[in-house]
Formats: structure tokens, C-alpha cells, sequence
């Protein structure tokens, strides 16, 4: 009894671990073979070649949730309800997941495994971990192929998206992810006539509204990005300038504890000790520190260019009143005022499996879904496009977004860090960014801390 | 004078117990009755009763937010799971509580280090099992990793539970000849039935509100549970605090009601055994 | 385990009982557990080389600080579970013993209810809980004139892991309340009445009697509770990300967003096995303790 008891355990187990040994090789080049082999299966089957071909299916990937009513992902779907309308030979199937972490928990599983979606979504700085990885293809083939649709980009618009030398994913709009939203009664109420053009009188002015018994900036930092990425990433270029970020961007010997950076840390934990912030900043989001701008409890915000929407659907009597601006320029800085930390930040990649076998039907999709129509599209919604659009309709652009382009046709971009940087650094310095303002880590602390991580992924 | 100071204690007793069996239930009345206001009324005051009960969030949360469509998965995943780890969990804890074979324990330990691992540390490689072996993204997909997950506990309380249970009980079906099948489903079982209802319970609970698996393997809309569902939702609405209850709301209210109809059995399992013993 | 003598089983109707369960069990448990151990020997990036490196990342393990700052925080989830919700549990059992008390059934559903509520509501739930503006808890301190005891809950890194360990304690409350009623009902009636006819008063009762009576069924659920409280991640990830910093940061977090932040999956999947490997340990050190004090 006990041998054959033994003997059937053995069995599952030699089962189990059949399947997963069946299941391991085919993760690598089998699969490949495998896939090739299932093609050319299909392809014996179908009786003659050229006579009605199978639709061509592209698997797209995005992280907007479905009827989502923002004004990007609207136009996409629509762009691509018309692409299918002309182009019946191919079939996009889009799988729609509405939550940032819960979309990348995906995607990262799929890239582990090479699985990328044709089409998905993805960040600067997880493109290029996937691009380093062999996971996502480099579009430079099929762009080059069309001159006319690559040169409608506006040149930066890569920048975020091209990894040694090779562009792996085409933008579908500009964005800025430095704004900050004032409410300018608020302002005016502390004796703030105009926004402050130094780093003293910005201070002066966190003094001036803190005493009225108002936040004076609505921080909701509990998801880590927003500090670094709508604030650090400005803050750091005006002491730093943009060529020490190069220098961390291509390994040549800038380091996270050159003094110019840690100046830079040292003013934002200026800021916290000042008061300037909410005190539950650590543990509410980006939304809710809308609300609590919303609210008149607070005298501005600081989030990207994709925030103005949502302002302008926020209470009248706020959005009437609300101006934008970028952070002064501060003593002895190396970064010139006149920027803000911006570029495309994320766009369309091509995981490298299917772009292997459908790259025109690729091609095709992401021209429909970047290209001019598309960016006329969102252009007359008052988005930044990545691709150049000379004319369209202005009616319907509302004024904050037209405040918005005035103020950024006079600045330029600079980098934003998350979109460079590896996750992991990032993942560290956004962690820190909370103690720091707190004041429970110093400044110096904190830079070697990501340094020390920068060094370990380098 | 004894007796009536026993009467007031027990009165105080009595109240402090309600009073701490309000605290403990409040957070979910509270969000039951939040989820009728409008999101105005509660930032007003987040507190205060609804002054006019309505249900727009609801019907926000429910027709715009498309949560019906999520729910056939929801329900057809949590159903078949809870019913095939009974079957399974009762029949291996069973076998190990009432026999000694080699590898028993080893089996034993087996099953109860399955409620020590990270779920999250499985994905990656469970998902390459999946998509080679052609199981990614079917109607059943689900199915499989939530009758695993769900298996440990299981068969740790039937486990327990059984090694109480007289072996008499089962040597006295034996000698009238009774099978080890009939012996297990007409005499155990009927005997199991309070912790088989916590399990019941706790298996219909977890897989309901499951989420990585649910996420990472399936991608058909129409395989898409409320947990994954609902993140579409929250994207949008994370500040319209009421609608986001009401589509709480009625992502809990399933397990509720299978609560509800279960705790009685609970009871009368337990004043059952109370009665014999 | 003398008492399984006398029963017989065949061996094919023992075989056909144990191999479903243990397939799938073996399929999607422990082939995937032996595939992330194969990755925590390597320094895969999620890439397509993954180069062994041996033991190099539980070394590194070692020396790491978040992974020990995040046992820490488990632990002191664990203990502070383990002495008020048992401790609150066992009082509750004992009270529900009492004939003085009304509404048994009320109180015991409603009681357990929390249970059945998903991480991200309970997350959700007592964030509102804690918020510093919307806050019910700030709102009825408030109300009582007791203004000086508001804090920022979950914004102080001090006090933020009792914080969010509340909600934990109050959700599964009524798992080990009902694991010890079922047990109390076991304990035969003749003991109390026997108890009573010599004038025995409640709490010796509860301490003498009913305590070592159902000590089987504690130990159970106390490592129940370590193995669901080594393993907590969505409830404290809903209230604060792991922040300020990483000062709620929890192991089974800290592993995901090893793994699937940084996508350092060969490191990520080492600190699963560590976790795995701690727990185990905690719970096999409990089991001698508990038995040693048991004699």
C-alpha cells in the first residue's frame, strides 16, 4: 500500500513538474519555434495563398479606464473606431486596466516573460529598462520607412522614448509634469500682487499665506511620484542645470551627492519645515490634493499639464480664479528659470514578439493612433501634441489651457527624472523624498542613499 | 440588595457589550449609509445621516461604472472554487486525520506551507505555465489557481476538526460494512458541518476579492472580476468619495449575503455539537 | 494517532482521495515556488540573460535594511495582534459564556462581519478613518473636547505601523472569536456545574478551566494569525503605500515592489524565500514554545 501511495504521489509530481518543465523551455526560444511552427500550420491549412487572408489581430494595451472621459484617451479610442472602419483586415483588441500600479503589474509580468502586448503603453524609464532587456522593439525601421510621418513629430518628442541611440516608442502628446496651479484671490487676499520671481519671495509668500490660516501648497505625495516627479524634477534643474543630469542620465561622473543636488533636496525640506505643505501630504494622492485645492483650503498645487482639465471641472468659483506658473529661479542655480521639467514621458511600444510578425499592421495602428489626425484631434481639446499640427479649431480650448500654452511656448523642457532614471533608483528616491519632507532623513542622507542605489543598477 | 446590584450589573454588562459591538460594526454602517449622500452632503459633514437617502451613486456606480458586467465572473469563479475545494480539502483532510501512511506528514506540511508564501512571488512563473500549456485567458483559468490557494487553509481546519470527531463514529460504520466513500459523506461530513460553513465562508470571501491572479491571467472582458473591475473605477473617481462607496457596496454585498445565509448555519452546527457533547 | 489503527483504506481509494488536490496543488504552488527559487540564485532583471550568481542575493539579503526594517514592522503587526485580538478574542469567548449576556447571536454576527470585507475596502474605509480633514476619528475627538490627542495618523512614521495595525486587529477579530466559541463548545457542561457547586468565581473559571481546555485551539489560531500577518501587504498598501518613507513598509511590499516595480525579479524573489524561510521558522519556534509550556 505504502509503495503505491509513493507511487501516485509520484505521479503528480512527475505531472506537475512535466508541465512546468514543458512550460520553462517554451518560455525562451521555443516559443518562438513554437509560434512559427503553429504558423505555418495555419498557413498549410489556408488552401491557397493571397486568396482572402485572415484579419491580422494587434493586442493593445492601455491604462485608461474604459469611458474614461479625458481627453487623450477619448481621442485615441476614437481615432482607432475609425482606423477599423478602413482597415478590415486588422482587428485591434484593446485590454483596458484603469489603475497605473495595477497596469504596470501586468505589463512587468509580460515583459518577464516576453509576452508584451503589439501595442501597449509605457513609461521613459520602464521602456528603457525593457529596451535593455530585448523585450520591446525598435520602431527607428518602420519610422524611416515613412520620413513624412517621423518628421511630423516635434524633435524633443523622442527624447523620453529612445534608448541608446534607437527610438522605441512613439509619443501621443507633450506634457509638462511640472505646473503650479494658483489661485490667485487667495494670493491677493495675502498681499501677493503677482507671482514671486525669486526663490526669497516664493518663501515670502509660503510665509504670507501660512499665516492667513492657508495651506499654501496642497501636496499629495502618498503614490511617492509627486514629489519628484512634479516637483524635484524642476526644483533639481534650477540649482543643478540640465548638464549634471546628463551627466547621471549617461554615466559620466555626475553623482546624486554633488553639492548642486543636494542643495536642491535641501530646499524642498526647506519647504516642509516651512510649513508649506499640508501635513497629511504623506498619506492623501494627487487627487486629493486637488480637493483640498477645490476646497479653497489651499493656495495652489503643483501637478502636470494633464491636471488642467480636471481644474477647469472643478468648483467655478476656483477655476475662474486659477493662474499658472513654474518655480522661481533660486541663489547661485546652474538651471535657467525659464523651464520646467516636461517632454512625451510615455508613448506607444511595440512588444518585440508581435512586432516580429505584423510590423506593418503595427505601423499602421500607431500612425492612426499618434499621427496628424489623431493629434488635430486632442490639439483642438487643448492638449500639448507631440506631432506638429498648424491649424485647427481653437473654440473650444478653454482658458486655463490657453493661459498653459502661453506660458509654456516661452519655457523650455527639461528632464523629468522618472522618465530617465531606472526604477529602482527612482523607487529609492521617491521612498526618500518622503522622509525627507518630513525632516526625519537629511539632505545628505537621502543623496547618498540613491546614489548607492544609482551605483548598484548602474 | 445583592440580587439587585447583580441586576444593574447586568444591565451594564449588557450595554458595554453593545456598545462595543457597535464600535466594531460601525465603519461598515457608516459606509453603507455614506454611499446614499451626495458627495457634497459628506464633505460637508461626513458624519450626519443622509438627509435625503438617494441612490445616484449607485446607479453611477452600477450602470455608468459597468460593474454588472463584471459580476457573472465574479460569481461563476467564486462558486465552482468554493465548491470543488470543499470536495477536494475534505476528501485530503480527511484521509490525513484519520490515517497514518508514509509521507503523510510530509503531505501534511506540504499543504500548510502553502499559507506561507508571497502570492506575488508565483506570478511570473505561473503565468508562463499558463500561457505555454495554453490554459491563459479561458472561461476555467481562474479556477485553477484559486482552488490551490484556497486548499491549505482548508484542509488544515478539516484537518482539525476531524481528528475531534470520535473515530468511533467511523470504526462503528466500518463494521456494518459500510465504504471509506459512504463512511466520509454520510457520517463525517454531516458532523463537519460548522467548520465546513467557516470555510464555506472564508473560500467564497478570498476568491471574491482576489486580485493578482485575476489580473495577471485572464484579459477578455468578459473573464474580468469585480476586484479587477473596480480598479477601472477607482482610476476615475478616486475623490467622488460616495460613488466610491456605493461601488464598494455593492462589491461586498454578495459576500455579505452569503455570510448572512451561511452564520446561521454556524450556529446551529455549533448548539448541534453543544447538544451532544 | 493510535486511534487510525483499526481503520482501513485501499490503497487506490487512498491515491484517488489525495491526487486531484495534490496535482493542482503541486502545479500552481510549489513548481512556481521552485521556479522563483531558481530565480533567486540568478540576477535576472526580467531581461533574457539570467546569469547564476549563487548565493549572492541572500547575502545581500542580509545586509539589507528595508528587508529588516519590514520584518520589524511584521513582527510588531504579529505580537500586537497576537496579545489583543487573542487576548480580546479569549475575554469575548469567556463573555459569551456568561448567562448574563443577551443577544448572543447579534453580537457574535456582528462581530465577525468585518471579516468578510475585502482588503481595499477595509483599506479605504480607515483611511477615511484617519484622514486628517474628513477624519471620523479627528471628528469625534473633536466632539469629546479632545482636540490635543489629534495627530496625523499615518503621516507620523512613529506611530504610523500602530496605525494601520489597528484596522488588522478589528477586521479579523471575529476569526479566532469563533475558532475558540466552536472550542468552548467542545468542553464538556459537567465541568462548570461542578465548577459552580464549589463556588468558583468567573475569572478563575475562564483562567483555570476554559484557558487550558481550548489551549489547543489558541495555538491553532495563533498561527493562523503569524501566518496571515507575515504575509499582509493590500490593506497597509491601500492606507499608506509602505510611506512615509518606508516606515509602514511590510515585508510581503517590499518583495513586490522588488519584484515588479524595479523588476529586479532575481532579488525580489529572493526576498519572497526569505519570507517564506522566516515564517516557517517563526511558526516551527512557536509550536516548541507553546508545547514546552503546555507541560
Amino acid at each position: 500500500m505504502k509503495r503505491l501511495l509513493l507511487k501516485g504521489t509520484c505521479t503528480a509530481v512527475v505531472l506537475s513538474v512535466a508541465m512546468s518543465v514543458l512550460a520553462g523551455c517554451g518560455s525562451g526560444q521555443n516559443a518562438a519555434e513554437q509560434s512559427a511552427a503553429a504558423q505555418s500550420t495555419a498557413a498549410l491549412e489556408t488552401p491557397a495563398p493571397g486568396s482572402k487572408s485572415e484579419p491580422v489581430k494587434i493586442s493593445f494595451m492601455d491604462l485608461w479606464a474604459k469611458d474614461k472621459a479625458e481627453n487623450i484617451s477619448t481621442s485615441v479610442r476614437e481615432a482607432l473606431a475609425d482606423f477599423q472602419k478602413n482597415n478590415a483586415d486588422i482587428i485591434v483588441e484593446e485590454e483596458a486596466i484603469g489603475d497605473q500600479t495595477a497596469y504596470y503589474t501586468k505589463i512587468k509580468t509580460l515583459a518577464a516573460s516576453n509576452e508584451l502586448p503589439d501595442i501597449f503603453i509605457c513609461k521613459g524609464s520602464e521602456l528603457a529598462m525593457f529596451a535593455k532587456n530585448q523585450a520591446v522593439a525598435p520602431l527607428d525601421e518602420i519610422l524611416d520607412a515613412d520620413a513624412a510621418w517621423k518628421e511630423g513629430y516635434v524633435t524633443s518628442a523622442f527624447d523620453d522614448l529612445t534608448s541608446d541611440g534607437k527610438i522605441y516608442a512613439v509619443p501621443y502628446s507633450m506634457l509638462s509634469t511640472h505646473v503650479i496651479y494658483y489661485n490667485k484671490k487667495i494670493l491677493a487676499d495675502a498681499g501677493v500682487q503677482a507671482f514671486p520671481e525669486t526663490w526669497a519671495d516664493f518663501k515670502t509668500m509660503i510665509d504670507k499665506i501660512k499665516a492667513k490660516g492657508i495651506v499654501p501648497i496642497a501636496l499629495g505625495n502618498k503614490e511617492q511620484w509627486v514629489a519628484e516627479s512634479c516637483i524635484l524634477s524642476t526644483l533639481g534643474d534650477r540649482f543643478t542645470g540640465p548638464d549634471w543630469f546628463n551627466g547621471i542620465k549617461d554615466n559620466k561622473g555626475a553623482k546624486f551627492t554633488d553639492p548642486d543636488f543636494i542643495k536642491s533636496l535641501a530646499a524642498l525640506q526647506e519647504l516642509g519645515k516651512a510649513g508649506a505643505f499640508n501635513k497629511d501630504m504623506n498619506s492623501i494622492n494627487n487627487d486629493q490634493q486637488k480637493t483640498l485645492y477645490f476646497n479653497g483650503k489651499a493656495a495652489m498645487f503643483m501637478e502636470g499639464s494633464w491636471a488642467i482639465g480636471a481644474v477647469m471641472a472643478g468648483p467655478e468659483e476656483i477655476a475662474g480664479n486659477t493662474e499658472v506658473a513654474v518655480l522661481p529661479s533660486v541663489d547661485g542655480g546652474k538651471g535657467d528659470p525659464k523651464s520646467m521639467s516636461g517632454g512625451a514621458g510615455s508613448g506607444f511600444a511595440s512588444g518585440v514578439k508581435g512586432f516580429g510578425s505584423k510590423k506593418e499592421a503595427v505601423a499602421k495602428v500607431l500612425k492612426a493612433i499618434s499621427g496628424p489626425e489623431y493629434a488635430k484631434s486632442i490639439a483642438e481639446k487643448g492638449e500639448p501634441t507631440a506631432y506638429k499640427v498648424s491649424d485647427y479649431d481653437k473654440s473650444k480650448v478653454s482658458p486655463l489651457a490657453v493661459k498653459y500654452a502661453e506660458m509654456a511656448s516661452k519655457l523650455k523642457f527639461t528632464p523629468i527624472y522618472d522618465s530617465y532614471l531606472n526604477p529602482a533608483v527612482v523607487s529609492k528616491m521617491n521612498a526618500g523624498l518622503q522622509e525627507l519632507l518630513i525632516s526625519t532623513i537629511t539632505p545628505e542622507e537621502l543623496a547618498k542613499r540613491i546614489q548607492a542605489e544609482y551605483e548598484k543598477v548602474k | 440588595m445583592k440580587s439587585i446590584l447583580s441586576k444593574i450589573g447586568k444591565y451594564v454588562f449588557n450595554i458595554i457589550m453593545i456598545m462595543f459591538s457597535i464600535t466594531c460594526i460601525f465603519p461598515v454602517i457608516w459606509i453603507l449609509y455614506s454611499s446614499l449622500k451626495t458627495k457634497d452632503e459628506f464633505m460637508l459633514d461626513i458624519i450626519s445621516l443622509p438627509a435625503r437617502p438617494r441612490l445616484d451613486n449607485y446607479y453611477h456606480a452600477f450602470v455608468e461604472g459597468k460593474m454588472y458586467t463584471y459580476f457573472i465572473s465574479s460569481i461563476f469563479n467564486s462558486f465552482t472554487t468554493v465548491f470543488l475545494v470543499i470536495l477536494i480539502a475534505f476528501c485530503i483532510g480527511y484521509v490525513l486525520s484519520r490515517y497514518r501512511f508514509k509521507g503523510r506528514n510530509f503531505i501534511y506540511t506540504l499543504f500548510i506551507a502553502g499559507m506561507l508564501i508571497p502570492v506575488y512571488a508565483l506570478i511570473v512563473p505561473l503565468f508562463v505555465q499558463f500561457k505555454v500549456l495554453g490554459l491563459y485567458d479561458r472561461f476555467f483559468t481562474l479556477v485553477i489557481p484559486y482552488i490551490a490557494i484556497r486548499l491549505p487553509l482548508a484542509i488544515f481546519l478539516f484537518e482539525s476538526f476531524i481528528k475531534t470527531v470520535p473515530v468511533e463514529l467511523d470504526e462503528a460504520a466500518y463494521m456494518d460494512g459500510a465504504s471509506t466513500f459512504f463512511t466520509m459523506s454520510r457520517i463525517i461530513l454531516p458532523v463537519c458541518k460548522p467548520v465546513l460553513s467557516t470555510i464555506l465562508i472564508l473560500a467564497f470571501l478570498d476568491t471574491w476579492n482576489e486580485f493578482p491572479f485575476a489580473l495577471v491571467l485572464v484579459t477578455k472582458e468578459i473573464y474580468r472580476t469585480i476586484p479587477v473591475g473596480l480598479t477601472n473605477f477607482y482610476g476615475q473617481y478616486t475623490t467622488d468619495y460616495t460613488t466610491l462607496m456605493a461601488a464598494m457596496v455593492l462589491s461586498i454585498l454578495p459576500v455579505i449575503i452569503v455570510y448572512l445565509l451561511f452564520n446561521k448555519k454556524i450556529i446551529q452546527g455549533m448548539t448541534a455539537g453543544a447538544v451532544k457533547g | 494517532m493510535n486511534h487510525a489503527n483499526s481503520l482501513k483504506i485501499k490503497n487506490s481509494t487512498l491515491l484517488s482521495l489525495l491526487a486531484p488536490g495534490l496535482a493542482i496543488y503541486l502545479f500552481v504552488i510549489i513548481v512556481p515556488l521552485f521556479t522563483a527559487l531558481g530565480y533567486s540564485l540568478t540576477n535576472w532583471m526580467g531581461g533574457l540573460d539570467k546569469t547564476f550568481i549563487g548565493l549572492e542575493n541572500y547575502a545581500a539579503l542580509v545586509k539589507d535594511e528595508i528587508f529588516w526594517s519590514s520584518l520589524r514592522n511584521n513582527l510588531l503587526i504579529v505580537l500586537l495582534t497576537v496579545i489583543i485580538q487573542m487576548g480580546l478574542a479569549f475575554l469575548l469567548t469567556v463573555l459569551f459564556m456568561s448567562k448574563a449576556m443577551k443577544l448572543k447571536e447579534v453580537h457574535r454576527t456582528v462581530i465577525f462581519l468585518p471579516v468578510v470585507l475585502s482588503a481595499v475596502v477595509v483599506g479605504f474605509i480607515w483611511q477615511m478613518i484617519y484622514s486628517n480633514d474628513y477624519g471620523l476619528l479627528n471628528a469625534i475627538l473633536k466632539s469629546l473636547g479632545l482636540e490635543n490627542l489629534i495627530s496625523p495618523w499615518l503621516d507620523d512614521p512613529d506611530q504610523v505601523i500602530f496605525s494601520v495595525t489597528v484596522p488588522l486587529i478589528w477586521q479579523y477579530l471575529g476569526v479566532p472569536l469563533i475558532i475558540f466559541m466552536s472550542a468552548v463548545q467542545g468542553i464538556p457542561k459537567d465541568i462548570y456545574e461542578v465548577c459552580e457547586l464549589d463556588g468558583v468565581g468567573g475569572i478563575k473559571k475562564a483562567v483555570f478551566i476554559t484557558f487550558p481546555l481550548i489551549y489547543d485551539t489558541i495555538k491553532v489560531a495563533i498561527m493562523l494569525s503569524i501566518s496571515s500577518n507575515m504575509l499582509v501587504f493590500s490593506h497597509i498598501y491601500v492606507m499608506t503605500g509602505g510611506g512615509p518613507g518606508t516606515s509602514s513598509m511590510v515585508l510581503a511590499q517590499y518583495a513586490y515592489n522588488t519584484s515588479f516595480n524595479s523588476m529586479q525579479l532575481g532579488y525580489g524573489s529572493s526576498i519572497a524565500i526569505g519570507i517564506f524561510i522566516i515564517s516557517f521558522g517563526i511558526i516551527i519556534i512557536f509550536k516548541k514554545l507553546a508545547e514546552v509550556k503546555q507541560e
